[in-house]
């Protein structure tokens, strides 16, 4: 696969991932050109891989995580107006509970807002999880049960491994 | 048992709900393409103003006209939220802040968010040089649970000189009351032509033993282990702290360009103050934001950020004076015992 293949066939779901990992579409923009520039000019290696894409999504998360954290709480991270999903039985409180957990996500610490998303996003358990952020899936446990705790969150049962809710591509 | 008043419990397909609409702040492809085969992404700091083109290097302007001594009471009100940094630690507070021109008032006895806008520019310019500390402290459910202190001088440095940053990061152990010092990272280099992506630099980062650090601490791609302290010579990411967008000249572009609205004369911390509120073009809406704003000097004095009491993040601006006592903030402080566990 050349990298221009990739980018026809992989870029828009890459997108889309750093738009939720980064809550905030400038940071997602800046965050994607810095490794689709560094990727290029490595990806004779890169193709190599059994999975670029994961590879790639691998350096979006660094390059996330590496972000200098200056005014990262100012960013309106996942409480913007056009945060509307289906109607709800009860618009407003539907909204305003989106809104707020929203709000609380862009809240978390980096690293801990990185696996949620890995976990519920991307459907990775958390060995893989483990992989990307390259740390103990015991680790990635403790980010999780700490971040979940903080937006209240119940989990569904004693079963934790996540439902994937997406195909990639 | 759950209290009624007690927020429900949410559920995980709750949070993948959420994770999916969150697509939408997916980046436009043909933008970041277009970036890709130029070969130079746009550096814009996290939180930055993106309608606003990134700003060249300015001279600051020294102006040390008569003023008001808000900073020093607002340093006090900060610094009182955080237990173990000291008032007297923060160093002279900036008392003689340029006092531009009163921007016109209309009827009302406000002026105009343009005018507004102008002063607030004008006043930014007279402290560029000066050291710029805000800080960033974060609530859950009515509890402060982090605070971010940033130390930067220059505030808006130029191409060639040198900016000292101090960043520290404190926050509340779910099983303990107060804030804990959690990391503090000092980062000083050279600012660099051009806006390149990466800088040269030299990083101290000092990582303390508590919940949040429990697996080190991390700036850039170096970590560094809890108890321990590192230093590192080497390329980090450009900060561009021309992109600040809690510069007092980014706010006042943001009110010149629209994105406030003058509400209305206010007291703050018993300065007299101007309040402003965004309008439909604003950055952070539909959360509701305040900026406060000092009605003699036309520095930002206080931003509330989301809705409820406290709401969720409160910011405060000082400036202080760069004197050889206020520079030594700039200073990470490494405990006696912490070894020296990496860098490079």
């Amino acid at each position: 696969m050349t990298f221009e293949e990739f980018v026809t066939a992989r870029l828009p779901a890459v997108l889309r991932f750093a738009g939720v990992l980064t809550g905030d579409r400038g940071l997602a923009e800046d965050v994607v050109q810095d490794v689709l520039i560094r990727a290029s000019n490595r990806w004779q290696d890169i193709a190599q891989l059994d999975r670029p894409e994961a590879y790639v999504r691998k350096m979006v998360v660094n390059e996330f995580l590496s972000w200098r954290r200056r005014s990262w709480r100012l960013v309106p991270a996942g409480t913007g107006g056009d945060l509307r999903g289906p109607p709800l039985p009860d618009p407003a409180a539907g909204y305003a509970e989106r809104d707020a957990m929203a709000a609380e996500l862009a809240k978390l610490p980096r690293r801990q807002r990185a696996v949620l998303v890995l976990r519920y996003y991307e459907g990775l358990s958390d060995l893989d999880i483990a992989a990307v952020l390259g740390c103990r899936p015991g680790t990635v446990r403790g980010y999780a049960s700490r971040a979940l705790a903080a937006l209240r969150l119940e989990m569904a049962g004693p079963a934790r491994r996540p439902v994937v809710i997406k195909e990639e591509g | 048992m759950r209290s009624v008043h007690e927020p429900p419990m949410r559920s995980e397909d709750d949070l993948r709900a959420v994770l999916r609409e969150m697509e939408r702040y997916a980046p436009d492809m043909d933008t970041v393409l277009r970036a890709v085969r130029e070969g130079t992404a746009p550096r814009r700091g996290p939180g930055s103003l993106r309608i606003l083109a990134p700003r060249g290097p300015r001279s600051p302007r020294w102006r040390r006209l008569a003023g008001v001594a808000v900073a020093a009471a607002l340093a006090g009100l900060v610094i009182a939220l955080v237990p173990g940094v000291l008032p007297a630690e923060l160093g002279p507070a900036r008392a003689g802040h340029p006092s531009p021109t009163p921007p016109p008032v209309a009827q009302s006895g406000l002026p105009s968010a343009a005018s507004m806008g102008r002063a607030m520019l004008t006043a930014a310019d007279g402290v560029n040089g000066d050291i710029l500390y805000t800080t960033q402290t974060g609530f859950n459910h009515g509890v402060m649970v982090d605070t971010y202190q940033d130390w930067s001088w220059p505030a808006l440095p130029v191409t060639g000189q040198l900016e000292r940053t101090l960043n520290v990061f404190s926050e509340r152990d779910p099983t303990s009351a107060p804030l804990r010092l959690t990391e503090t990272d000092e980062f000083n280099y050279i600012v660099p032509p051009g806006n390149p992506n990466y800088v040269k630099g030299q990083l101290t980062v000092v990582c303390y033993p508590t919940l949040g650090s429990k697996e080190g601490c991390g700036y850039g791609n170096t970590n560094t282990p809890a108890g321990t302290y590192s230093t590192w010579d080497r390329q980090f990411m450009n900060p561009n702290p021309g992109l600040n967008d809690l510069l007092p000249s980014a706010l006042a572009q943001e009110i010149t360009h629209g994105l406030w609205r003058v509400t209305r004369q206010a007291r703050y911390e018993g300065q007299p103050a101007i309040e402003l509120t965004q309008t439909p073009k604003g950055m952070y809406r539909p959360l509701p934001v305040v900026l406060w704003v000092n009605a003699h000097t036309y520095l930002p004095l206080r931003m509330l950020w989301g809705p409820g009491t406290p709401p969720s993040a409160v910011v405060s601006w000082s400036f202080l004076r760069p004197t050889k006592a206020s520079l030594a903030l700039l200073n990470a402080r490494i405990p006696a015992r912490y070894p020296h566990t990496g860098g490079s």
